[in-house]
């Protein structure tokens, strides 16, 4: 045998591995690098695509966000914030992960190099999500820092102090503003590309929580230094108006007064909805669908409208239950709803509502289980008596509690308007045509007498006695239109209004009607009383401290600086 | 052969038999030449050899490898029959270690053997299930899919080297990464355990935390051919099933959570008496027909059967192994070819899950020239799994979630006669996960000895992995007491395929020079290595089944998705060792590697890794002489040095090569820690326009600078044979530091908007030791052995960026598994008791509520600002790391009869159980997650003296008062009264076995032939209550969510033919 052949074979093999001198060098195969993304507008839209499931308006979040207050109580437990329950790690996230992520396109923005009109839509949106993510900010802790580049782990911010509240408010009503101008200025098909009027919808919710915040608080330890509501009521009311203007939305209104409110939310497709100005679009074949549970019965039981929400309801001839002679008592839900404001009726069932249509056509009434349904276990009774109609949705066969499809509306003009007239009315300059283009819009609806400012009623059981008759009749109209949407959190914080709440336990509906043998307490007049073991002392909203979280300790220890919110300790 | 013969009319025939002296079994290829010549035979099968010799006064030289060479002179005689002893030391044995083999006496560094027949005939389908417990510094544990079929443990060299890393070792089956788990354990000859950075340097950066080096079998020179063909049967059982206490205690129980609380009761005193009613068979139904649960989850709330569903969802199986191989050799060419079967049905009562797995492997070597040999091996597995997969929760763990929150008086069957229980329906009808996996290796080589004692060596390996996996998606429609359905399956029918084809290859050779000059013995090998890894994965969906019968995507009316993955990579390494000893008395060895790897930035790519080690075998100087007759042997070795990791985070793919598919969660962000990219995913979770788009995401901060974690390992031991080296003694002690350690993210403030990256930044050590014992002799025809092996660790950390002294995060000192926690004082009896103010956790406190220590004598119970300056009443209350590793071997033979027995254990563990795992609390925050389990302490909650349901007092409760809300979480802060102890103490096998005699055996055509019984996990000593299995509550999810562990009872049977 021939050494040598041999040797050389083997060199030879040898060589042709270890030729390949980048041996090592093993670029990604299926990943795009940062240095090659952004180069096209098409990837500006990809990366704010991802904003759109980010702000928590999808499933439960705004069902839900009411529970606890004055409007929407669980039977089960109350949040641990307005049990006065909260302890210093309960605090939501405070996270700028959201921040972070849009400022990261907003500067990849401002590099680009390509015609700046493809890529507006989308730097407008990323500027709206912004806005948002602070807002959220804004309303958990007050102060926050307001970051508007990319941090990296030298940024001197990381140690820097927090923002005064009116600063952030400031700037996210200056993204918004941004926003309105880079956004489509048509109305869309509501549920994909954002337009122009969904940021000033946002923007005058967000300026009236900052103008009444600023306006309810002052003084206190939650107020802003240099507060200056009307700035902001000024802006809510401009940027409502630019929409009520813009002649694109309308109160939806067939003429059927006994119906529309409820039918307004029960559409299958919002693409043309007149009113509905954001919701999104399910597709069980796309794998999209939604646990919408305010549309099964059987976990939408847990939840009720207590008593003092039920009061708020006017009678048809436009006055509070203490002064029409309309009323006529609350022995039973159907004397409750009768004569009442028609939003009352479509605000929650009575017994020839209609409960369930099956797939084959029958159907059946809300009496078929008015007697047993809502008692029949515990963890089913919603407490108070009286059973959540408002956004339910009555044909059976779309109840499948995995896959629901039916869409969920998110924003709506009615809004607007109710934000237009509560701002005015707060900078004092509210006319009577304001109010007609408002409040006056949404009763007509309804069928209810209009709110004329030459003849105010002066409700005597007035929830806020200490304001003016008009306020307290703005803020009526806006729970009555609203409640179950998840505002009233946000409008009993602004409106420093918790102290109503406080040591009040929510009631529901005379017992006696109800003949099923319930568990649930009985206060001495004859209330389901659903707190009264659980929570005897009622809300114990901490006035002092829970306006605001605190900030988590975690981020104290990693810098100081920070500062603790008013009586979080520190 | 036949020898050579001068004259033929000289010659004469000397026959014979050789034997083993200990068994007196016949030995075929026994080396047979007469002294002085070149003529020689070997013995035929029988173990008979037939010579001729011309000079009947020589002697005849015997040898055969492992035995005593044996002298005989002829004197004469025709006949010589001759009995050969086996060499009594291991010290001649020969080990394999890195790119070569060794003599044991002259290892320096830690090694450790296994030997193939401790493996075999075991039922245990995994390789790793097989090792668990062999070695004292090998911990495996259960994987966190518990024992399901072809369920994977998790391997661990010498504790945790990296707190963010890849820290399994490297498993090398010939010489090629893989996975071990796919090799038939009856084809193993033996498994090698590197331990130390000297015997594992030449492995480099790939060999960070230990080596097993498998070896596989290969046919025996001059061996007839043989036929063995093996197997086992084995009865499967569940073991530590979870019992749930009848429907009546848990209406009682779960209704006092919620009343401590200030709830209303969930179960309406009118259910209770239904479901008292129903257990002394007054009432009929199991629900209540006039109110008939409602959807799918409610029977919960309304019915009021009594069922054990927990028990009821496993039960025995069945499962058997086959392997039959056939073997032999000349002295030119050898082979060993084994085929293999697996079956392994699982227990699921409905559903059955299965796994199933075949094995072809191949070796065949060839001495071409008298100095050059090729080796051709090829292998193959097919891997089958098949589970169901069919509820709304996802994937099938979601089933022994459901297991638990189904309540017992939940009702099996409408009154109608439909299946009610959802699990039970989802599991019968549901989709299902199938996978088939395919991995085929080759590998080439050959060994060149152009001069004595200089051996070249070149192999290439290929290793192709395939995957499919279907996962039909299926509505399942569960039938509800009211006549409505439901559906808790996939919202639409549909399937999702996913082919997986992966392919890596080695390219190794070493060359090595070895002489010995008057004592003086040197051996230096140098060699290159390189291989590279490419994945690529393909996902395609398909909904809308035209018919459910046809899983196809073209058989999909719906919305079709596709996507795939694709990844590679790649290292290069160059490594030496030069080995040097003196009269097999004083050793040294001193190895290195120079390694890179792709997944570095350049100019960061490359690592040197050197060590070094001595040894002394001290029993060999001549003073040792009177000391002999005690101890025959003493080796002391030292070794140090340094290896690299370059798994620095959770590469999946490294361990599992052949089954990549099996998903690596972002195998790019592992692969290119150092690149930017922005993530893209497809579909978006929301509509747009009318379709789901793609969206991106924010790139993750980048590492600066990212390199090798180094790991540096020093290693003290000593070996020794005592009296006649029947005991012999092990023992090593090491320490090893990993720095330029990867280190969990250091915490910023979240204003920065995300998480900060890790770097190299930290450093920590473990320590630890092992130790063998082991005693072996034999009382005439009685043998018996026994071994004892103790390991034990500890981790700590050195650097670790953490300013503020958090104790969330890792700081410098603590200890790996460090628990911080209060301590309990006690349970509070009366209204109004003196305690510290402890409203840090919670504002109302009162009877069976939990006092705690107040540490720091401020009179409030806090935990300051949780960092080290400031920790309030925390201490560190426990270690959670497994302590003291124990094995216990024991085995007996006499005459035909063999005994053998093996535990395993661990000799203290401490836990603290998940506040809100139910079945270890009984009641948690929530009605819907409550489970109370026989033999634990779910019952054992606190009630007062006055109390009148049938649970009766219990103010001497082992648990604080239940609550069901989060006010309980008050009472189960980690605490000291809530610590649990692990530890447990396994007869992991025990096995009798017959062989039939050899004598009786000559009389057939059979070679050898043997019967057993083999019985698996028969025993658990364990401290903790008998409802919890100490393995699987540690492997577990933190609810002991988990798929039991099987108990085997196995026949078998080996037969040579």
């Amino acid at each position: 045998m021939n050494y040598k052949k041999l040797i050389i074979c083997l060199i030879g093999f040898c060589t042709i591995f270890y030729s390949c001198e980048d041996w090592l060098d093993r670029e990604p195969l299926d990943v795009v690098s940062e240095v090659s993304f952004f180069k096209s507008p098409g990837d500006f839209t990809v990366y704010v695509n991802g904003f759109h499931t980010t702000t928590g308006d999808w499933t439960t979040s705004e069902s839900l966000r009411d529970n606890g207050t004055d409007v929407q109580t669980s039977t089960n437990s109350m949040p641990t914030r307005i049990a006065g329950q909260s302890t210093i790690n309960d605090g939501p996230g405070y996270s700028y992960g959201n921040v972070r992520s849009a400022n990261y396109v907003i500067k990849k923005a401002r590099e680009f190099e390509g015609d700046f009109n493809s890529i507006k839509q989308a730097v407008g949106e990323a500027h709206y999500f912004r806005a948002w993510y602070y807002y959220v900010l804004l309303r958990n802790f007050g102060d926050v820092q307001w970051i508007d580049d990319v941090l990296t782990m030298e940024s001197e911010e990381l140690y820097g102090t927090r923002d005064p509240r009116n600063l952030i408010a400031d700037k996210i009503i200056a993204d918004l503003d941004t926003a309105a101008m880079y956004c489509m200025a048509e109305k869309g098909n509501g549920y994909s590309r954002l337009p122009k009027w969904l940021a000033l919808l946002v923007q005058s919710r967000i300026a009236l929580y900052e103008g009444t915040w600023e306006k309810y608080h002052a003084g206190t330890v939650f107020g802003a230094a240099n507060p200056n509501p009307d700035k902001y009521l000024t802006k809510a009311a401009a940027a409502a108006k630019e929409i009520i203007d813009s002649d694109l939305y309308q109160v939806w209104s067939t003429g059927d007064t006994a119906n529309d409110f409820y039918y307004n939310f029960n559409w299958r497709d919002f693409t043309n909805h007149p009113e509905i100005m954001r919701w999104s679009k399910m597709d069980i074949a796309l794998e999209i669908h939604s646990h919408r549970y305010l549309y099964i019965q059987a976990f939408m039981n847990s939840f009720g409208p207590p008593k003092d929400l039920v009061d708020q309801f006017l009678c048809k001839d436009g006055l509070p239950i203490s002064m029409s002679p309309l009323y006529m008592g609350d022995n039973t839900i159907e004397d409750e709803t009768m004569n009442r404001d028609p939003r009352f009726d479509q605000f929650i069932f009575n017994q020839d509502d209609i409960w369930q249509i099956y797939e084959d056509g029958t159907y059946h009434y809300y009496d078929w289980v008015f007697t047993d349904y809502i008692f029949r276990n515990v963890l089913n009774s919603n407490g108070t008596g009286y059973q959540f109609r408002k956004r339910y949705y009555e044909y059976y066969k779309y109840h499948d509690s995995q896959y629901e499809d039916t869409p969920v509306p998110h924003y709506r003009y009615a809004e607007a308007l109710l934000n237009y007239a509560e701002a005015k009315a707060e900078l004092g300059t509210i006319t009577q045509q304001d109010l007609d283009i408002s409040i006056n819009e949404l009763r007509d609806r309804v069928g209810m007498p209009h709110l004329m400012l030459s003849n105010v009623p002066d409700d005597p059981k007035a929830v806020y006695p200490e304001l003016s008759p008009l306020i307290n009749e703005v803020r009526r109209e806006r729970v009555v239109e609203l409640a179950g949407e998840g505002f009233r959190w946000d409008d009993l914080m602004r409106w420093a209004a918790m102290s109503k709440l406080v040591g009040k336990r929510p009631k529901g509906a005379k017992a006696a009607q109800f003949l099923w043998p319930h568990n649930l307490p009985v206060d001495e007049n004859g209330y389901l009383d659903m707190y009264q073991n659980i929570y005897p002392n009622g809300y114990q909203f901490n006035l002092n401290r829970d306006y605001l979280w605190p900030i988590p300790e975690s981020q104290l220890t990693l810098n100081p600086n920070l500062g603790q919110n008013p009586g979080w300790g520190n | 052969m036949q020898g050579y013969a001068a004259d033929p009319l000289l010659q004469q025939t000397v026959t014979g038999i050789v034997t083993d002296s200990q068994t007196g079994e016949t030995m075929p290829g026994v080396n047979i030449i007469v002294k002085g010549t070149t003529q020689g035979v070997i013995t035929n099968p029988e173990g008979k050899f037939s010579i001729s010799v011309s000079d009947m006064s020589a002697s005849l030289v015997f040898s055969f490898v492992g035995y005593k060479t044996l002298e005989v002179p002829i004197e004469g005689k025709s006949v010589v029959n001759v009995k050969l002893e086996a060499e009594l030391t291991g010290l001649e044995e020969v080990v394999v270690v890195g790119y070569g083999t060794q003599k044991r006496i002259n290892l320096t560094g830690a090694v450790d053997v296994i030997t193939g027949e401790e493996l075999a005939n075991r039922p245990a389908a995994q390789t790793s299930q097989l090792l668990q417990g062999q070695e004292p510094s090998m911990l495996i544990t259960m994987g966190d899919r518990g024992s399901e079929p072809g369920a994977k443990q998790k391997l661990q060299i010498r504790g945790v080297g990296s707190l963010s890393g890849n820290t399994s070792p490297l498993v090398l089956v010939d010489g090629v990464e893989m996975d071990m788990n796919l090799i038939d354990p009856a084809t193993i000859e033996n498994v090698t355990i590197l331990k130390d950075a000297s015997a594992s340097a030449v492995y480099g950066s790939r060999a960070a935390f230990g080596v097993v080096l498998i070896t596989t079998k290969t046919g025996k020179k001059n061996q007839a051919m043989r036929v063995t063909y093996s197997n086992i049967i084995s009865l499967k059982e569940p073991t530590y099933v979870l019992q749930m206490e009848d429907s009546y205690t848990y209406a009682i129980a779960l209704n006092q959570g919620r009343i401590n609380a200030g709830l209303t009761p969930i179960m309406p005193d009118e259910m209770v008496q239904r479901i008292k009613g129903y257990i002394d068979g007054t009432y009929t139904t199991e629900y209540n027909p006039d109110d008939p649960p409602y959807n799918q989850w409610r029977g919960r709330w309304m019915a009021n059967a009594n069922y054990n569903w927990s028990d009821m969802y496993y039960s025995n199986s069945y499962e058997q192994k086959h392997n039959l191989n056939l073997e032999g050799g000349t002295e030119n060419t050898q082979y060993y070819t084994s085929v293999g079967f697996q079956d392994q049905p699982g227990m699921y009562t409905w559903g059955n899950d299965k796994y199933k797995r075949f094995n072809v492997l191949g070796n065949v070597k060839t001495k071409v020239t008298d100095w050059a040999t090729f080796d051709f091996s090829a292998k193959y597995v097919k891997a089958l799994r098949d589970y169901p997969n069919g509820g709304v929760w996802g994937d099938r763990s979601g089933y022994w979630m459901h297991y638990l929150i189904l309540f017992p008086n939940t009702h099996r069957y409408n009154l109608n006669g439909t299946l009610a229980n959802p699990i039970e329906v989802a599991m019968r009808n549901g989709g299902r996960m199938e996978t088939d996996n395919n991995t085929a290796q080759f590998s080439l080589g050959t060994v060149l000895e152009p001069l004595k004692g200089w051996t070249t060596t070149v192999r290439y390996n290929y290793m192709l992995s395939s995957g499919v996996s279907t996962n039909d998606l299926k509505p399942v429609m569960v039938e509800n007491a009211n006549g409505s359905f439901t559906n808790i399956g996939a919202s639409q029918s549909g399937i999702i395929e996913t082919l997986q084809m992966g392919h890596y290859e080695v390219f190794t050779a070493y060359t090595k020079y070895e002489k010995t000059i008057a004592g003086h013995y040197f051996s230096v090998m140098a060699g290159y290595e390189q291989d590279y890894f490419h994945n690529r994965k393909l996902t395609g969906t398909g909904y809308g089944l035209i018919t459910a019968e046809v899983n196809a995507i073209s058989s999909a009316l719906g919305t079709k998705e596709v996507d795939d993955l694709i990844y590679h990579w790649a290292t290069q390494g160059i490594f030496g060792r030069i080995n040097y000893n003196f009269n097999e008395k004083y050793l040294l060895e001193l190895s290195a590697r120079y390694d890179g790897s792709s997944r570095f930035e350049k100019g960061h790519r490359w690592g040197f890794f050197p060590s070094a080690s001595v040894g002394y075998n001290i029993s060999r100087e001549d003073f040792w002489e009177p000391i002999q007759p005690y101890v025959q042997r003493l080796k002391l070795r030292v070794s140090y040095g340094t290896l690299g990791n370059q798994n620095l985070v959770k590469a999946a793919e490294r361990q599992n090569i052949s089954q990549a598919w099996i998903d690596v969660e972002n195998p790019n962000a592992e692969s290119y820690l150092y690149l930017n990219e922005v993530p893209v995913y497809p579909l978006l979770e929301r509509i747009i326009d009318g379709v789901r788009p793609s969206y991106a995401t924010i790139p993750g901060l980048k590492p600066e600078n990212l390199t090798w974690e180094t790991i540096l390992t020093s290693n003290v031991g000593l070996e020794a044979g005592f009296l006649n080296d029947r005991l012999s003694l092990e023992f090593d002690m090491y320490s090893r530091t990993t720095k330029d350690m990867m280190g969990p993210s250091i915490q910023l403030p979240s204003v920065l908007g995300t998480g900060a990256p890790a770097s190299n930044n930290a450093k920590l050590r473990t320590t630890g030791f092992e130790l063998t014992l082991g005693w072996s002799d034999r009382i005439n025809e009685l043998g018996y052995n026994v071994r004892f092996g103790l390991g034990d660790y500890q981790t700590e950390i050195l650097e670790y960026v953490n300013e503020t002294g958090s104790l969330g995060s890792w700081y410098v000192g603590r200890k790996v598994g460090d628990l911080w926690g209060l301590t309990t004082d006690r349970i509070i009896q009366e209204d109004g008791e003196e305690m510290p103010d402890q409203s840090y956790y919670f504002s109302k406190w009162g009877p069976g509520d939990i006092v705690y220590k107040d540490l720091n004598d401020d009179e409030k119970i806090d935990p300051g600002l949780n960092t080290l300056d400031d920790h309030g009443d925390l201490s560190v209350i426990a270690n959670t790391s497994p302590r003291y590793q124990l094995s216990l071997i024991g085995g007996v033979t006499w005459k035909s009869l063999d005994f053998s027995m093996f535990w395993q254990g661990i000799g203290k563990r401490t836990f603290f159980p998940y506040y809100n795992a139910e079945c270890w609390w009984g009641t948690t925050t929530s009605y819907a997650n409550t489970f109370y389990a026989q033999d634990s302490y779910a019952l054992d909650y606190w009630r007062p003296a006055d109390e009148t349901n049938f649970l009766g007092p219990n103010t001497d409760a082992f648990l604080p008062k239940p609550y069901t809300s989060n006010e309980r979480v008050k009472n189960v802060q980690t605490q000291t009264r809530f610590l649990e102890n692990a530890a447990y103490f396994r007869l992991k096998n025990l096995q009798l076995g017959y062989t039939l005699p050899q004598r009786i055996a000559d009389r057939t055509p059979i070679h050898s032939l043997r019967v057993f019984f083999t019985g698996e996990n028969l025993l658990t000593l364990s401290p903790l209550p008998k409802a919890f299995e100490p393995e699987s509550i540690i492997a577990s999810d933190s609810n002991f969510r988990i798929y039991p562990l099987a108990r085997l009872y196995s026949l078998g049977l080996n037969i040579t033919f």
